[in-house]
């Protein structure tokens, strides 16, 4: 009998003790793995919306002009130069001779030419069944775009003072043609491109691999090969970079700051980006289409409070509907103090205490609100002392069913916010607070004619001075009829191993890996 | 038994198999509106009505029932909104997993509970037998995602706490679709065993319920054998004593304890959801949480089918194997 | 089998019935009286973020300053709620579908069997899944949730549990008498097999209260800021490493009740067993 426990014993143990041993990830030098909390959805440039997917096009594929670092002003890329006609209308890119596709065959002005109709015509047979390109509606004022010897000119239906931006965002980014004819509709699972890197294989939901395209027109990337690892779970991911597997990751949650400090291992990377949060009013409904009550809830709510409880102290209160970091931000305006009892006072002289209100929450993490649970948490909770009656709604964001329920007024006040498309002010002034913009990206429901005239001008301004003074006066109409309460300006975020040189954060959120290397 | 009981056992499954589809279908398409899905919220109208179209969204239910019914009969499970790839081809991937993990966890929770159970049922009201009840109580109701978290933290450091293999290991299952068994027909017992370091936690989370289960049912049915007429006379034969608990009363026990094991193994199915999500491991729980979140209803109901046929399955082949054994123990 | 093991075991499953209790009457009494929290459990306070227990605090604070202990407490009043009215909805349900099938037979006990395999094919927390997922995070629908989960399961035990009685002599005896079918299952079957269906409801409430946190926790759970345990430990998850209390006590209080309706409910079943087989 004893001899019969020792056995089953053993046994246990032997199964407890199973590959506890320490474990030695040889990482071979060159690779660089990049934890992130989601998939590629397609690797089409066109095709796609998501950063998840943008992120790994912008290592594969060039556009003809490209941001700077650290700047939204653009730099030649697959275009050495450029010329616009005296009206603004004709543009010529000179194209940088001898550049190849991954697959060998050449991109010329003809094969550039091609991507742009294939991303401007919606009857474009080499669209291959993708559909509407999500972020078309940044190339609408392109009235055509032909290839000219080794140049390529676009025509515009008008000006367009955000022309050369949007040919460096993404969706203009240039595919080989050839490979879009062999694999149809499956390119975005087979894409080839120019960039600095080019596709090796994926496996879905785990990781995309790459491997670098040492002949690149810009000298050879520094790694070998770049992994884009899937790690859905924030904890899990940091915990997978402290030891090692990983050496950029995003999607850092505030609430691990200081770990990350605190390991000397690791590196916490922070810099200013374009983007806000904001608590939009549903400005069509009662009491919210009074600005009095709009203006007595700013008052109710301290944003060094949400900042410090769901931000973990890494944010800046935001005052306007635009970042400080893009130009014509008005920085004389002055926020309203935060003044719980004057709120109070306010909201019941107006005659809404104990109102009850659906207060939007979407239920995932945004770029630019890293813990939306807890700022839902914190306002609801500062409404309630104000008096009001706040119930927490959290719809799905994916499948469009948060923004739809807002598209379609069903909030009283919802938790939104964006993130640059392209670095220009309309991109925020105009795409949020339009009039125009109802019911699509205008979820305060504003409507104020002396705005639209205000940020419809500024489209038309050519001279930057006037334009940003244009923008200065929305931003004072905006802080004074409060459709929304801008909340916070959260920086772009990023954790690396110390070892790693040469990754640098992009306030626009780019990842580009080109330049990055691990020191021994 | 006869052929004719198991063919009926086997039509029997089939109307279930129907009605499974029928409720699966039926809730994926309760949901939100998949032209939003598919095309994101940023999509002008013309473009969702365009996909409508094309993916046949406005056509009648039972037309699209039918349609979808037909693929899942070929094996076509539709393509995903998100992905655009087939949703079959991303449960290869996923389906694989998941069942590498609750085959572990099945066989830890075998090996712990049938052995917990013995040593339990050897000395009834012992301290030992106390401490087994006890966990084997305390097993099933510690809720597997908070076990996986304390787990997390009890091996921080010492084993991995999370995915399949370590991210610069490239390795492609492309047999089994099982990295463990793949690693070892390829010949990379390295691969292996750093892929069983990275099981081990998963599968001891999700191996507790079944382990508590198994263990109470080992020791109160080794209980009962052992107190019968003819282990009595076993001994009284002057048997060695482990000759009789191993080779007569453990026998006995068995029976039961391996229909137990096919029944937990859909429960298991089922744990995994939770603790795929805790530990990252991307199997189809993950894959169905993350369908969810993405309002992705060809994947959840991809997910959901996958899960509810291979539920069926298992307790039919239970099923059988039970009527199997039930006459021998008759006459035992 | 020797009287002295008999009894022992019969000592071991009181004993189970006992702690099971003390348990169970542990967490109602923290619902019940969890109005004398020491703190309101949505209470945010930015200077008091993630402090380990002290005096003051018992079990710390939380990520936005909340007191966990209060928390933990509104908890139990919520999972509590939540296990009783979803059990008692697919009572309410799956009993009647249960007597209709055991009782009818035929083509009614056929289909109903049928839809209940359908139900059953699926493990209980990816149908649970699968209906939040549809039908959206609220309280009330995590409720309806569980409650349906748990329907096929009550019918199938029910059923099985009147076929078990429904030949026994006083049944027959009192459809001899000419008693009406109705009156035959309200007065003679349902009573007799009332004992497995209470330990059913006992050990259900526990099983409601682990897949509501289960569904919490995947985040289809209730409204975000709410102390439901599950909702708890999903927002805690991330500071499992760095601040575990904040992890543990919405855990373990969960793993506790759950723990004491399991012991009720099967030191409730030995009983009533020992109790069939005195008779």
């Amino acid at each position: 009998m004893k001899r019969m426990r020792t056995a089953v014993l053993g046994l246990l143990a032997a199964v407890c003790a199973a590959g506890c041993g320490k474990s030695d990830p040889s990482v071979e030098t060159g690779t660089i793995v990049y934890g992130r909390g989601a998939d590629s959805k397609s690797l089409d440039p066109q095709a796609i919306e998501d950063g998840e997917s943008v992120n790994v096009v912008s290592q594969i594929f060039d556009t003809l002009v490209a941001f700077e670092a650290g700047t939204t002003r653009v730099e030649p890329a697959l275009a050495t130069s450029w010329t616009a006609s005296a009206d603004g209308l004709s543009w010529e890119f000179a194209i940088r001779p001898g550049v190849q596709f991954h697959d060998g065959t050449a991109c010329d002005a003809a094969a550039i030419a091609w991507n742009f109709r294939r991303l401007l015509d919606s009857k474009s047979p080499d669209r291959h069944g993708m559909g509407e390109p999500p972020y078309g509606f940044l190339y609408e004022g392109i009235e055509g775009c032909e290839a000219r010897g080794a140049a390529v000119v676009f025509t515009l239906k008008a000006p367009n003072a955000a022309f050369l931006a949007n040919l460096a965002m993404f969706p203009a980014s240039i595919s080989s043609p050839a490979a879009v004819g062999q694999w149809k509709s499956d390119y975005g699972r087979h894409p080839v491109g120019t960039g600095p890197f080019r596709f090796g294989s994926w496996a879905p939901n785990q990781k995309i691999v790459l491997e670098a395209n040492a002949g690149h027109w810009g000298g050879a990337p520094k790694a070998a090969k770049v992994i884009f690892a899937v790690i859905p779970e924030n904890s899990v991911r940091l915990q997978r970079l402290k030891a090692g597997e990983l050496h950029i990751i995003d999607g850092v949650s505030p609430s691990e700051f200081d770990g990350v400090r605190a390991e000397a291992s690791l590196r916490l990377l922070l810099e200013p980006g374009m983007n806000f949060s904001y608590l939009a009013f549903n400005t069509e409904r009662e009491p919210w289409n009074r600005p009095e009550v709009r203006r007595a809830v700013a008052s109710a709510l301290d944003k060094k409070e949400i900042i410090a409880l769901a931000y973990s102290g890494a944010g800046t209160p935001a005052v306007n509907p635009l970042p400080p970091t893009i130009w014509g931000w008005n920085g004389s305006i002055q926020d309203r103090p935060y003044d719980p009892a004057g709120a109070k006072k306010a909201l019941a002289d107006l005659g809404v205490a104990g109102k009850e209100l659906d207060l939007y929450v979407m239920p995932n993490p945004r770029g630019y609100v890293p813990n939306p649970a807890n700022v839902g948490a914190v306002v609801k909770q500062r409404l309630e002392a104000a008096g009001l009656k706040p119930r927490l709604l959290s719809p799905p964001w994916e499948g469009g069913l948060y923004v739809g329920e807002l598209k379609e007024g069903k909030h009283d006040i919802a938790l939104i916010g964006w993130i640059t498309d392209n670095g220009d002010p309309d991109n925020f002034l105009f795409t949020l607070f339009h009039s125009s913009a109802i019911p699509d990206q205008n979820h305060a429901r504003y409507r104020s004619a002396e705005f639209d005239d205000l940020v419809s001008r500024a489209q038309r301004e050519t001279a930057p001075e006037k334009r940003a003074e244009l923008y200065r006066r929305a931003q004072e109409r905006i802080f004074e009829d409060a459709p929304i309460l801008p909340l916070v300006y959260m920086p772009n975020v990023a954790a690396v191993r110390a070892n790693v040189e040469g990754y640098v954060l992009h306030p626009m959120g780019l990842v580009r890996l080109k330049g990055v290397s691990l020191k021994k | 038994m006869t052929g004719t009981l198991i063919a009926r056992r086997v039509l029997m499954a089939v109307p279930t198999l129907f009605g499974v589809t029928l409720l699966v279908f039926a809730m994926a398409h309760a949901g939100g509106d998949p032209a939003v899905a598919i095309a994101g919220e940023k999509a002008p109208r013309a473009t969702l009505e365009r996909i409508r179209e094309e993916y046949g969204f406005n056509r009648p239910v039972l037309v699209q029932y039918g349609s979808w019914l037909g693929g899942v009969a070929r094996g076509d499970l539709g393509r995903s909104y998100k992905t655009r790839v087939p949703v079959a081809e991303e449960l290869r991937q996923a389906v694989p997993a998941t069942v590498e993990l609750a085959t572990a966890a099945l066989l830890i929770a075998a090996i712990c509970g049938i052995g917990l159970g013995i040593l339990a049922s050897l000395r009834p009201g012992s301290l030992l037998d106390l401490a087994v009840m006890t966990v084997s109580l305390v097993g099933v109701s510690v809720p597997v995602f908070f076990l996986g978290m304390v787990l997390l933290v009890a091996f921080q450091g010492r084993l991995p706490g999370g995915g399949m293999l370590p991210l610069d290991v490239e390795f492609e299952p492309s047999r089994t679709g099982m990295v463990l068994i793949d690693a070892l027909l390829a010949g990379k017992p390295g691969i292996a065993a750093e892929h069983l370091r990275h099981l081990l936690l998963p599968a001891c989370a999700l191996a507790t319920i079944p382990m508590a289960v198994i263990a109470r049912l080992t020791r109160a049915s080794m209980l009962e054998t052992l107190t019968s007429d003819y282990i009595r006379t076993a001994r009284a034969k002057g048997l060695p004593s482990r000759t009789v608990v191993l080779k007569h009363a453990l026998r006995n026990a068995l029976v039961p304890i391996v229909t137990t094991l096919g029944l937990q193994y859909g429960t298991l199915l089922g744990g995994a959801v939770l603790t795929e999500s805790v530990f990252a491991w991307p199997g189809v729980g993950q894959y169905l949480v993350r369908a969810i979140s993405e309002q992705n209803f060809v994947g959840i109901q991809g997910a959901i089918l996958v899960i509810a046929a291979t539920f069926v399955a298992v307790n039919l082949a239970v099923d059988l194997l039970y009527t199997r054994i039930d006459p021998r123990i008759a006459h035992a | 089998m020797p009287e002295w093991r008999r009894s022992l075991l019969r000592l071991w499953s009181s004993r189970t019935a006992r702690a099971g209790a003390l348990l169970v009457l542990l967490y109602l009494g923290a619902a019940v009286f969890a109005g004398l929290a020491p703190r309101e459990p949505r209470e945010i306070d930015q200077t008091k973020r993630l402090k380990p227990p002290a005096a003051g605090h018992w079990l710390g604070t939380d990520e936005l300053g909340r007191d966990v202990l209060s928390r933990v407490l509104h908890g139990s009043r919520l999972s509590l709620l939540i296990g009783l009215l979803s059990v008692g909805a697919a009572l309410a349900v799956g009993v009647p579908l249960g007597l209709a099938a055991g009782e009818c037979g035929g083509v009614v006990d056929l289909v109903l069997m049928r839809c209940v395999d359908v139900l059953l094919a699926f493990p209980g927390i990816l149908l649970a899944l699968a209906i939040m997922a549809v039908l959206g995070p609220s309280l009330t629908n995590l409720m309806l949730a569980v409650a349906a989960v748990n329907v096929p399961v009550y019918a199938r035990q029910v059923r099985a549990s009147v076929l078990q009685v429904r030949s026994l002599d006083y049944v027959l005896s009192a459809r001899a008498l000419g008693a009406s079918r109705l009156r035959v299952v309200l007065r003679h079957i349902l009573p007799n097999i009332a004992g497995p269906i209470i330990v059913l409801a006992t050990l259900g409430i526990g099983t409601a209260i682990l897949e509501a946190a289960g569904l919490g926790f995947v985040g289809l759970g209730v409204e975000k800021d709410a102390p439901e345990w599950g909702t708890m430990l999903a927002s805690a998850r991330e500071y499992v490493l760095s601040h575990p209390w904040v992890v543990l006590a919405p855990g373990v209080a969960a793993s506790l009740a759950i723990l004491g309706f399991n012991l009720l409910g099967d030191g409730l079943r030995d009983w009533l067993d020992t109790r069939a087989a005195a008779r």
